[in-house]
């Protein structure tokens, strides 16, 4: 058993959450979302958030603007659809009801 | 010293070590295989590189200027290696992974946009709002569409209710999120086809190289292998081809169906009139359909048998029209079978009911007869007659002059139907008078009825002196109905009398024989003389109708046939049919209309 691998997956699960999370309070673009990942730890590489980004598009629960920079390349700013909104809400009760069953597991102790 | 590469990210130009060249190449392709076959990509590589660009554009600076090996490690180390990228649904989970491929190419199938009926947004079936997201528009402007066409003759209701039969409603969220599809804007769009451009220039430098190959590998019989690509990459090019034809032809199949739609609802219900049907002989405007049916059916049951005919007959292709197209165009689901046999056992019931009702009607027509009244003018009479059309007791002064005889006019008013079915012919008389003769026909299912259809015919024609009037039509009661009923006037004359045709009697004349075979129509504004050979133009009418009517049968004539025929040229005129006296008579009498006498008029230009 790796600990590597199983940090990983933890991660995994709740990125999502957190992208969607970032993106209700405010449009960003890929950048702005690895700074605020990257400051909680959350992401290792920053190659991991452009295949979560372009699937959660494809999906429906994000859609992006161009903007011009002045620095570098232009930016695809993401939000959050009507249907991202829906779906962050479920995921985040979600994410409660788990804290809530580790919590009581913990508790028994 | 390094040699360096010039590059371009995102739009943006660097300027690399080659070896920091090779690593960024080597790093860029180790993404582009493990994503290069997923959906979305090629999206995932662009964003990457975008993010490489804005790395390496904080590196430089005026001092720096050149992307190292260093800068190139230190990207790849933030980036991450493609097999340290933690994305749950890449992630080698073999079953799931399976599943998603599944779920993936299940959807390429059936194309990334779908059309459904929206349950969030409906008013009735939630039609329009699914077509609203089909097409990216405001569901509002989709509605004000339906009821827009629904003023054309209500087919906007019957496209409604068929789209809401035939097309599913989203349930599911994935449902929706193919409803809803890729929002299409200039990104989406330019995506779509760079992407599609990007596809195809692969397609051809691989086909460069296989080409190239192709020189070498002659003898070694690898050929079949570079045709089999030559041939896939053809048959993929005709495959897109298609598809857009397909589309296209989806298009005008719903605009024809639709327009079909629209004038069979209008004729059914009598909504129009038979305005368009002018050119096949039925006069302007103001005969409508419901009246071709007051005078054609016996029955009311006839009528109705003929509408739901017509209407399964007709109607049933063009709803099978709209359907196709809109099957092409949205990908719906296709109709469960016993519906389809439902339909085309529809269809044939009413063939059948058309052609029992048609076998009907035709009987009605199917025995002919006709009454004859003679009438002959008085052997003194003038030696010149003028025959022309009279059409002042038209009851409405729309009727066109057109001297075209193929065609009949029918009029309705009040209670009486007026035809233009009238025919006049000359022919040569034996005796010394001339006759004429008026032979009223009309069909029937019976005898009896055909003459009693016949009888009841009203035709009239008045002589004063030496010029004769006749209707250009007759009047029909309209309980007779229209079975066919027509006029054939027979003007005999003996020989050496002469006939005037005045212009307006081109409604009449029908095929007149004569010696120079002129068409009736150049036969007007003419004097024709009967000779033991038949009709002849034996003086020419110098008025200026006359002239322009030989003109212009002239200028036909040579249009044609170039070679222009020539004419006998007569030197005796109706001289051996009567004795000197009569003949110097005959000449005097000619002489007293003032007219020049000339052999034959067309030798004038010939």
């Amino acid at each position: 058993m790796n600990i590597e691998n199983t940090k990983a997956q933890m991660r995994k699960g709740i990125l999502e959450l957190c992208i969607l999370s970032i993106l209700e309070k405010n449009e960003a673009y890929p950048s702005d979302i690895l700074n605020e990942l990257k400051a909680s730890k959350l992401i290792v590489v920053e190659g991991t958030l452009y295949p979560l980004l372009t699937r959660l598009k494809n999906d429906g629960l994000l859609t992006y603007r161009w903007e011009e920079s002045n620095s570098g390349p232009p930016r695809k700013y993401f939000q959050l659809t009507e249907l991202g909104k829906s779906f962050s809400l479920e995921l985040d009760s979600s994410w409660k009801e788990l804290q809530n069953a580790v919590q009581k597991i913990r508790s028994k102790k | 010293m390094n040699k360096t590469v010039t590059i371009n990210i995102s739009s943006i130009i660097f300027n690399i070590d080659e070896g920091a060249f090779n690593k960024l190449q080597d790093y860029l392709h180790s993404i582009k295989l493990k994503f290069g076959s997923t959906k979305g990509g090629e999206e995932i590589l662009i964003d990457i590189e975008s993010r490489i660009a804005e790395i390496f554009h904080e590196k430089v600076n005026d001092r720096k200027q050149v992307i190292s090996q260093f800068d190139v490690d230190e990207v790849i180390a933030i980036m991450g290696q493609p097999e340290q990228f933690e994305d749950s649904e890449t992630e080698s989970y073999s079953s799931e992974k399976a599943y998603e491929e599944e779920a993936y190419s299940e959807q390429t199938k059936r194309g990334p946009k779908r059309f459904f009926r929206d349950p969030d947004s409906k008013v009735l079936g939630g039609v329009s709002s699914g077509t609203a997201h089909y097409f990216g528009v405001d569901p509002i402007i989709v509605r004000l569409l339906f009821i827009a066409i629904v003023f054309f003759g209500g087919s906007g209701v019957i496209i409604y209710l068929i789209l809401w039969a035939i097309t599913p409603e989203a349930k599911t969220t994935s449902d929706k999120l193919q409803m809803k599809g890729q929002k299409i804007d200039i990104d989406s769009i330019r995506q779509s086809v760079g992407e599609e451009a990007e596809h195809l220039k692969k397609k051809f430098s691989h086909l460069g190289e296989k080409a190239d190959q192709f020189g070498r590998d002659v003898d070694s019989g690898k050929i079949k292998g570079f045709f089999g690509t030559l041939f896939n990459f053809i048959f993929s090019i005709v495959k897109l081809v298609l598809t857009f034809i397909g589309k296209f032809f989806g298009i005008i199949l719903i605009i024809l169906g639709g327009l079909f739609l629209i004038s069979l609802v209008a004729s059914l219900f009598g909504l129009g009139n038979m305005n368009g049907m002018s050119h096949i002989g039925w006069n302007y405007n103001s005969f409508s359909i419901k009246e071709m049916y007051d005078i054609l059916f016996l029955t009311s049951y006839q009528r109705i048998a003929i509408t739901i005919g017509l209407g399964l007959a007709a109607g049933i292709p063009i709803l099978a029209m709209l359907y196709a197209g809109l099957k092409i165009l949205f990908n719906i689901q296709s109709l469960p079978r016993s519906i389809g046999g439902g339909v085309t056992l529809a269809w044939f019931a009413g063939i059948v009911l058309l052609i029992v009702t048609g076998l009907q009607i035709g009987n009605e027509f199917s025995k002919e007869d006709k009454v004859i009244s003679s009438f002959s003018l008085a052997p003194t009479v003038a030696d010149t007659i003028y025959l022309s059309a009279n059409d002042s007791h038209f009851p409405i002064d729309a009727v066109p002059y057109d001297d075209n005889d193929d065609f009949f006019v029918l009029k309705s008013y009040e209670d009486k139907l007026y035809l233009t079915a009238v025919e006049l012919d000359i022919t040569e008389n034996n005796t010394d008078s001339i006759t004429i003769k008026i032979v009223q026909e009309a069909h029937g299912a019976t005898y009896k009825g055909a003459i009693e259809r016949a009888e009841n015919i009203e035709y009239s024609y008045s002589i004063t002196d030496n010029s004769i009037k006749f209707d250009p039509y007759f009047i029909l009661r309209k309980k007779d109905l229209f079975r066919k009923q027509s006029v054939k006037i027979i003007v005999s004359i003996p020989i050496g009398k002469t006939i005037y045709l005045d212009k307006t009697s081109g409604w009449l004349i029908y095929d007149i024989k004569n010696t120079t075979s002129t068409r009736d129509k150049y036969m007007l504004s003419n004097y024709w003389t009967m000779t033991e050979n038949g009709l002849e133009c034996l003086h020419l009418d110098m008025t200026k109708d006359g002239i322009r009517s030989r003109k212009k049968d002239r200028r036909e004539r040579q249009s044609r046939n170039p070679v222009v025929p020539k004419y006998k040229i007569k030197t005796k005129v109706v001289a051996p049919i009567i004795d000197t006296n009569a003949t110097a008579a005959l000449l005097s009498r000619q002489l007293t209309h003032k007219y020049p006498v000339f052999p034959s008029p067309f030798n004038v230009f010939g």
